[in-house]
C-alpha cells in the first residue's frame, strides 16, 4: 500500500494516522454537539414557556426555502460520502468530482438561506422589533443564532472542500477527505434537527 | 480505479441512503402540513432521530467503526442527555 501524501510524524503508518483524525474529529464533533445542544435547549425552554406564541412565530418561516436547503445538506453529505468511498477505490477524478458536488451544493445552501434571510428581514421577522410579543421575538432571537452559527459552519464546511479541491490525489488524502466528511455530516446533522424545530413547529 | 464498471457498486450505498434521507424530508413535511394530525413535534422529531442515525450509521460509517470511535460518539450522546437532564430538572423546579 503506497504511503498517503497527508502521512507525517508522529504516525508510523497511514492506518494509525487515519484511526487517529478519526478519533480526534469525533472529540471535536463531541464538543460541537453540545455547543449545538446548548442552542436546542433554549427553544425547548421556550416551547415550555409560550407553545402557542412559538408555533405562531415558527409558521412564519419559509417552508419551501427550508425544505429545499435540507434536500441540498442531505444531497451534500451524499457527494462527499460518495467521495470518500470513490477516493478509497482509488478513483481519483470521480471523487474530485463528487467534492465538487458537495461544494456547490454547499454554496446553493448559502445562497438560499441568503434569499431567505433578505425575506425575513423585508417581512420584519428580526428580534425586537415594535409592538411584537415577547416570546415571538425570542423565538425570532434563537431562529437567527442558530441559523447563523449553523450558516458559519457550512462557510467553514466549503472552504474545507475548496481545500479538497485544490488537493492532487485525493486517494492518497484519504485522511484529510475524511475527516472533512466527519465535519460535514455534522453540520448537516445538526440542520435535521433545526429544520423541524424552527421550520415544521405551527404547521397544518 | 481501473474498472469503471465498479463505480455503480461503490456509489450504491450513499445514493440509496440520499434516497432515503429525501423520503423521510418528504414524510415529514407531509405530516406537518396535515391538519389536525396528532403529536406532530414528537413525530418530526421522531423522523430527525431516524434521519441522524441513518447519517451517523451509514455516511459517518459508525457501523463496524473501531470501539474507541464508537465509545466517543456514545459518550457525546450521553453527555448531551446529562446536559438536557440535569438544566432541565434545574430550570422545572425552580
Amino acid at each position: 500500500v503506497s504511503p498517503t501524501a497527508d502521512l507525517h510524524e508522529p504516525w508510523p503508518d497511514e492506518h494509525r494516522q487515519r484511526d487517529a483524525y478519526a478519533f480526534g474529529m469525533w472529540i471535536f464533533l463531541a464538543s460541537e454537539a453540545l455547543f449545538f445542544g446548548a442552542m436546542f435547549f433554549l427553544y425547548l425552554v421556550l416551547r415550555y414557556q409560550a407553545p402557542v406564541e412559538l408555533d405562531h412565530a415558527a409558521a412564519r418561516t419559509d417552508l419551501l426555502l427550508g425544505g429545499l436547503n435540507t434536500a441540498l445538506l442531505l444531497m451534500a453529505s451524499a457527494a462527499i460520502a460518495s467521495s470518500d468511498r470513490l477516493a478509497e477505490a482509488g478513483a481519483r477524478r470521480a471523487a474530485s468530482i463528487a467534492v465538487l458536488a458537495a461544494a456547490l451544493l454547499a454554496l446553493a445552501f448559502l445562497a438560499l438561506k441568503g434569499l431567505e434571510y433578505s425575506h425575513d428581514i423585508a417581512r420584519g421577522y428580526v428580534p425586537g422589533v415594535i409592538g411584537m410579543p415577547g416570546a415571538e421575538s425570542r423565538f425570532w432571537s434563537i431562529y437567527w443564532l442558530a441559523t447563523g452559527v449553523h450558516a458559519i459552519h457550512v462557510i467553514i464546511g466549503l472552504a474545507l472542500f475548496v481545500r479538497l479541491l485544490l488537493m492532487s490525489e485525493l486517494p492518497r488524502r484519504l485522511p484529510s477527505l475524511r475527516a472533512t466528511a466527519l465535519y460535514w455530516h455534522l453540520v448537516d446533522i445538526v440542520w435535521i434537527f433545526l429544520f423541524p424545530a424552527l421550520y415544521l413547529a405551527g404547521r397544518g | 480505479m481501473k474498472d469503471r464498471a465498479a463505480l455503480p457498486r461503490v456509489l450504491a450505498r450513499p445514493i440509496l441512503t440520499a434516497l432515503v434521507l429525501l423520503t423521510l424530508l418528504a414524510a415529514t413535511c407531509a405530516y406537518a402540513l396535515m391538519p389536525a394530525a396528532p403529536f406532530k413535534p414528537f413525530v418530526a422529531l421522531g423522523i430527525a432521530v431516524v434521519k441522524a442515525s441513518v447519517v451517523m450509521t451509514v455516511f459517518m460509517r459508525l457501523l463496524g467503526a473501531r470501539g474507541v470511535v464508537l465509545a466517543t460518539a456514545a459518550i457525546a450522546i450521553a453527555w448531551l442527555a446529562l446536559m438536557f437532564g440535569l438544566a432541565w430538572i434545574d430550570y422545572a423546579s425552580r
